[in-house]
């Protein structure tokens, strides 16, 4: 197992149904750098045949992207109350 | 429930429940607001919480938070390449009241201040997220919780809500983002038995030892690492600059490994299992880009406002979280007494920060963000400290030289200009 996926599956998240944070596409499509591969500390953005995948279940609420992201592509909020990432020693 | 209430809190953070533990004991009717499932639940620290605000919030705290360790070692560790360089500053007087920090986890020290503010009376609720303020013409009079009928109304409403403060942004008090105002701290806590952490960091009993590392571990990347011990666990970490880490196409994660796999980090935490990840953003702006403190019905503390000082060698944030939001919860008191809550009533809060260590300590270390962010802070000092070291210890072959002569030589390959410029603002952040 990779020393990354080893650090992510010791989060505990409950994970809402609804994203809290949502990606406009077609920015996305059109940024070159995509800074995003390397700013999340807990690999949300993927390159899946060259299209960026992102998957917000394991995300940890950081607020990397919402400052970082390139193409201002997001609209970034807080996971329903008691939702998310829920640390438990911190 | 009723629906107002003399004081609303947003965020069971250190500022959110110290500014409640403050307005409660002065009788005040106090609501505190966490998105978390439980208080502690979105954060996570270094970390090493300075005690002598806490002491003034909670009196002894110490005999009943729940603490990891005194810290009475702090080591600051240079590496370059091969070489280290460390130095030790121990003190056996932080083993006593009123002692300097304790290494700290949050869900537990969290949760503790939480119901410090319940004892002293007030409500916290969790499990809640606060999407908007309320708004009575330019004052603000109440919170808008993301729940049916969750429309609360208060007198005055603190914003404790951390380093992404939606409603600081919201509510026009925060300046605009910038790329190099925030720090990414990525940390593992490794779990390792008392024994083994007292040997291997050469501690005895519950005493604790705080490391600030800066080296080019991190290849060039501006930041620094950390580690802390715990009772029975290590907590180890890095804050980033985000910028760095697109420039050299790296991510955090990356980089902590690094860092532990720098022999002398690889020796302390070697066997170690990891029991828990976690990151967070650090507000690393300094002074100059902090929000606007208050204004009609509103106040904003902790890392919401900006308040953290990070010079490379400590780290302060909890603490000025705390004595932030101590000012807040006492410049709240005033006001509700004089039933007053207008920006001129609310600059109490603006007087009494200037009276306390967090403004100072912010003022101080305006300088600091400037150092933080010289990529030679992080790569070409810990080289010529540990190039001058290497020399002066190494007795080869041909002549030898003076130590004095070996610095100069030393310092020659830096370039003066950068380091009086950096010496300069060194000093004058420090
Ligand atoms: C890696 C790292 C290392 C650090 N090391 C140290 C150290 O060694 N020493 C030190 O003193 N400091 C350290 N700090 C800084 C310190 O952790 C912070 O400054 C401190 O936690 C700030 O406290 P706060 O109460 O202002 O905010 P937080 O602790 O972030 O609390 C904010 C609270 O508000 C809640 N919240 C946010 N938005 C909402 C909303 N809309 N509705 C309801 N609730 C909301 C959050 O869930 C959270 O509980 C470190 C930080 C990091 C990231
Ligand atoms: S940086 Fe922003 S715009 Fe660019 S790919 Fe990532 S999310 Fe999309
Ligand atoms: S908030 Fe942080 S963890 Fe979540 S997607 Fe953005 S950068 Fe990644």
């Amino acid at each position: 197992m990779s020393d990354r996926a080893e650090k992510l599956l010791t989060i505990r998240h409950h994970v809402s149904r609804t994203p809290h944070i949502v990606l406009d596409t077609e920015k996305c499509a059109a940024c070159l750098l995509k800074p995003c591969l390397y700013f999340c500390p807990a690999g949300c953005f993927s390159l899946v045949d060259n299209e960026l995948k992102f998957q917000y279940e394991g995300c940890l609420e950081c607020g990397t992207c919402r400052v970082m992201c390139a193409n201002n592509a997001l609209k970034w909020d807080y996971p329903q109350g008691g939702y998310g990432v829920s640390v438990r020693l911190g | 429930m009723t629906n107002k209430f003399d004081v609303i809190v947003v965020g069971a953070g250190p500022a959110g429940s110290s500014a409640a533990i403050m307005a409660a004991k002065a009788g005040l009717k106090v609501l505190v607001i966490e998105r978390g499932e439980y208080v502690g639940a979105k954060n996570m620290t270094g970390g090493m919480l300075m005690s002598q605000i806490l002491n003034e919030v909670v009196p002894e705290f110490w005999k009943e938070a729940p603490l990891q360790r005194p810290v009475v070692s702090q080591r600051i560790m240079m590496t370059s390449g091969a070489r280290s360089m460390m130095v030790d500053i121990g003190n056996q007087k932080f083993l006593e009241p009123p002692f300097n920090g304790f290494s700290v986890l949050r869900h537990e020290l969290d949760a503790w201040m939480a119901d410090k503010a319940r004892e002293a009376g007030a409500i916290v609720v969790t499990g809640t997220v606060v999407d908007d303020v309320i708004r009575e013409g330019n004052r603000i009079v109440g919170v808008k919780t993301r729940r049916e009928d969750g429309d609360v109304y208060g007198d005055v409403v603190i914003l404790a809500d951390g380093v992404n403060s939606l409603l600081a942004r919201k509510v026009g008090l925060k300046k605009p983002d910038k790329a190099h105002d925030i720090g990414l701290g990525v940390k593992e806590l490794l779990a390792l038995p008392a024994k083994t952490i007292n040997e291997r960091f050469g501690l005895t009993g519950n005493s604790g030892a705080a490391f600030m590392a800066i080296g080019d571990f991190a290849r060039g990347i501006p930041g620094g690492g950390f580690i802390y011990t715990n009772k029975e666990s290590i907590s180890i970490g890095m804050v980033l600059q985000p910028r760095a880490l697109i420039d050299q196409k790296v991510t955090a994660d990356e980089v902590l490994e690094r860092f532990k796999a720098v022999p002398e980090v690889a020796r302390l935490i070697e066997g170690a299992k990891l029991i828990e990840y976690s990151g967070h953003l650090i507000p690393e702006g300094g002074y100059d880009s902090m929000s606007k403190l208050y204004a009609d019905g509103i106040m904003v503390a902790g890392d919401a406002a900006g308040f953290v000082v990070n010079t490379g060698i400590t780290l302060q944030g909890m603490n000025l979280a705390i004595a932030s939001g101590k000012c807040a919860g006492e410049a709240a008191v005033k006001a509700c007494r004089k039933q007053d809550f207008s920006v001129s009533s609310l600059s109490e809060y603006e007087t009494l920060l200037s009276e306390g260590v967090a403004l100072n300590a912010m003022k101080t270390h305006r300088r600091a963000p400037e150092l933080m962010s010289s990529s030679r802070l992080f790569s070409e000092y810990p080289d010529m400290v540990n190039d001058l070291l290497e020399q002066i210890v190494t007795i080869g072959p041909g002549p030898q030289e003076l130590a004095m002569k070996i610095a100069w030589r030393e310092m020659k390959k830096i370039g003066w200009k950068n380091l009086i410029h950096d010496g300069l603002t060194g000093v004058k952040s420090l």
